[in-house]
């Protein structure tokens, strides 16, 4: 991940009457990073990355994309993108090499250069063995595949993926993810909205919160989690009365609260790796055993929680 | 390049569309097929084929022929007679589409063979045939009995007598002058070279005939020659009126496209691709283009074939066709610019694109009756389809190119003004 910025926007705003999808959104994404744009459904993602890839003009508001400005020079936007949208945007008539030859045609592509691309991302994707067989008769994942595919015909600096894993089985999705990481090692600016938490915690550098086409939050997921004063929550178990032992731990630097609801302990601190060993450590000494520990780190649904008042999937 | 490639992109998809398939092509024939059926039959603008009925022929040939004539010296029989040549006339194979003859030993045999309905006509060459065909004797006519309610037949039956007979009379008349004016120059005329000269006179004669045809049917009368070529436009018409109307079809189907890949999500892509969006709607209009005039090339040779309908010039042909498809493809981008999804198109199919074929049909549906014809004409010139197809009657009609022309200008300003009402809707949808 270098320090110069790929992406800058600044101040989007998109209205729909009489809903406002994108209410100026600011935020700047690094050259070689995954930034992924968290959020529920209908928080406006999907608006903002067509404003990104000149498919929708801002109502106000402006976006640099390389350099380049999404209202002003479309055409040079459009030229150092690639795009995976979120449903499936292939011709299912054309097998999967006719798809990836027509799209590498539309991105200036041509003659041997472009039959060797497509060779090189049948690899990426997997697909040389069933490249010449009509994309209707592919599997979910396999579709998912030749879209994210196409995208990536022409290098593009950067990439921007829309929900690329919705509906799709465990296996593509794994395989999905993975190539993602891959275009951040190969160098490519990956920008990724979805609303899986769990992506947005694997694969990003950095990610913004958005709801109700705000931009709540944006910065690493450490900073995101500090930001709300989210604690560790520690969960435990002990053996024999530990009445004494739960007042000890209320007075141990670093833990915030101590709670005991039938027999499970509840400890929330700053940072469990540091409170740990003294938990251990009084407890030894009061003779109680622990049989077992559950550590809980605050995570990007809880910081959402945190944030909107709501649950992701709310 | 890159509006060829979505072109043939989209070209693709429609050829390998059965249900497109049946629309553009199978769908107008088998519309104008019915019509053939249902006016009975031919349409050909060429003159109409004509075909007669074989007829039944008995033939008693009764001839005793003339000892002191052989005529044919060329053969060893001695006693050929000229009943033998009027047998062997009707026998011959040339005759055989329009007589079928059977032989019988007497008169009563071949009359009571017509009485019976077994044949229709009755020959019977008398005993003195021959007499009377080389002297002029009397009591050799040969009889033709008929059955009375039939004409054509026995009509056809006394023509091939009456040439026989009467090729018969010219060599005797000639042999006789021939005679005649030797003896007048006092030359005593030999008969070996009277026959010798006759002989030469048949031969001309023959091959005359074999050039000429022994015996011509003629075609239809006047009357109902015209009644065919009216019978012949009114299904060239409608044809060119069917293949218009489709084609408009296809037009809009074509343009359906465009809302279809924008469903599909493929039209968003294309749009956030290297290629301009102009780039994107000119590969779609040339498709429709494309698909349009293969259609109507293809309707075209097939009618021409299947219906014998002549379409015209080469020239004149490709001015409205090529007008005709620019105008469909406009037609169809219009009509899409108003719609947002595909189940609307259902409507416009149904409302739109009928109701204005309809009109310009209006023309076609009345040109039989005098009085509605030219309002129905006027009616057909409110919508694009009355203008195309007003240039394919031009086209059929042999019309001079000037007027050709300014039904194609007429077409293409239609196409202007729809593709600009299109385009600019169309672009509004999109960054």
């Amino acid at each position: 991940m270098g320090t110069t910025v790929a992406v800058q926007v600044r101040d989007l705003h998109k209205t729909f009457r009489p809903i406002h999808a994108v209410d100026g959104v600011s935020f700047d994404v690094l050259q070689g990073e995954i930034f992924s744009l968290l959020g529920p459904n209908g928080a406006g993602k999907t608006t903002l990355i067509s404003m990104l890839s000149c498919l929708l003009k801002p109502d106000s508001g402006d976006a640099l994309v390389m350099g380049h400005s999404i209202s002003a020079e479309p055409r040079l936007v459009k030229a150092s993108i690639g795009v995976v949208p979120q449903e499936v945007a292939l011709y299912g008539d054309l097998s999967a090499r006719e798809n990836l030859l027509f799209w590498g045609k539309m991105q200036d592509l041509r003659g041997i250069p472009l039959a060797r691309r497509v060779d090189e991302v049948l690899e990426v994707i997997g697909l040389v063995d069933r490249q010449k067989d009509r994309v209707s008769t592919y599997s979910g994942g396999m579709k998912r595949r030749v879209n994210i595919a196409v995208a990536l015909l022409h290098k593009p600096a950067l990439v921007i993926m829309d929900e690329p894993t919705v509906g799709i089985d465990p296996q593509s999705r794994r395989s999905i993810l993975d190539n993602v990481k891959q275009l951040r090692d190969q160098g490519m600016t990956v920008l990724y909205t979805t609303h899986y938490m769990e992506e947005a915690q694997e694969l990003s550098d950095h990610v913004g919160i958005m709801d109700h086409g705000k931009l709540v939050a944006v910065g690493t997921q450490q900073e995101l989690v500090t930001s709300v004063g989210e604690l560790d929550r520690i969960q435990l178990r002990l053996t024999g009365p530990a009445d004494g032992l739960l007042q000890t731990w209320k007075g141990v630097e670093g833990i915030h609260d101590v709670s005991s609801d039938d027999g499970l302990i509840t400890v929330l601190a700053a940072d469990s790796n540091r409170v740990l060993p003294r938990l251990f450590e009084t407890a030894a000494k009061e003779s109680v055993r622990i049989t077992s520990v559950d550590i809980q780190e605050p995570n990007l649904e809880a910081v959402f929680l945190r944030l909107t008042g709501r649950a992701l999937r709310d | 390049m890159k509006a060829l490639d979505i072109a043939l992109k989209d070209l693709r998809h429609s050829f390998t569309s059965l249900f497109g398939l049946m629309f553009m092509f199978a769908i107008p024939l088998l519309m104008v097929g019915l019509f053939t059926v249902a006016f009975g039959g031919t349409s050909t603008s060429k003159p109409q084929a004509f075909s007669i009925p074989v007829t039944k022929v008995v033939l008693a040939n009764l001839d005793a022929g003339d000892q002191t004539h052989d005529l044919d010296p060329t053969d060893t029989d001695p006693s050929t007679t000229a009943g033998d040549i009027l047998a062997h006339l009707f026998t011959s194979d040339e005759l055989t589409s329009l007589v079928a003859v059977t032989t019988v030993a007497s008169a009563d045999e071949a009359r009571t063979a017509v009485d019976k309905r077994m044949a229709e006509v009755a020959v019977i060459i008398p005993p003195a045939f021959t007499k009377a065909c080389v002297e002029g004797a009397a009591g050799g006519a040969v009889e033709v009995y008929q059955d009375p309610t039939l004409t054509l037949g026995p009509g056809i039956v006394r023509a091939i007598i009456s040439q026989s007979v009467d090729e018969f009379t010219s060599v005797r008349v000639m042999q006789a002058t021939l005679t005649k004016g030797l003896t007048t120059a006092g030359i005593a005329p030999s008969p070996e070279k009277v026959a010798q000269a006759v002989q030469r006179f048949i031969n001309e004669t023959i091959k005359t005939q074999n050039t000429s045809g022994s015996l011509e049917v003629e075609a239809p009368p006047m009357k109902q020659q015209k009644s065919a070529s009216i019978l012949a436009t009114i299904l060239a018409v409608s044809m060119a009126g069917m293949m218009v109307f489709y084609v408009f079809y296809t037009g809009t189907a074509g343009a359906e496209s465009i809302l279809l890949e924008q469903e599909q999500g493929t039209l968003q892509r294309l749009f956030t691709t290297r290629t301009a969006p102009t780039t994107v709607m000119q590969g779609k209009m040339l498709a429709i283009l494309l698909t349009t005039i293969i259609q109507m090339i293809v309707l075209m040779l097939a009618s021409a074939l299947a219906f014998g309908i002549r379409w015209g010039g080469i020239l004149p042909i490709a001015i409205a066709l090529v007008s005709t498809g620019l105008c469909a493809s406009a037609f169809g981008i219009f009509l899409m610019s108003f719609l947002k999804t595909t189940r609307q198109a259902g409507v416009v199919f149904g409302g739109v694109v009928t109701a204005t074929g309809m009109l310009a049909l209006v023309s076609v549906f009345t040109m039989s009756v005098p009085s509605a014809a030219r309002l129905g004409q006027q009616i057909a010139l409110f919508v694009p389809q009355g203008w195309s197809l007003l240039a394919f009657r031009q086209v059929m009609d042999g019309a001079p190119v000037g007027r050709l022309l300014t039904s194609a200008a007429v077409l293409l300003a239609w196409t202007a003004v729809m593709f600009l009402i299109g385009r600019t809707r169309m672009a509004r949808r999109f960054a």
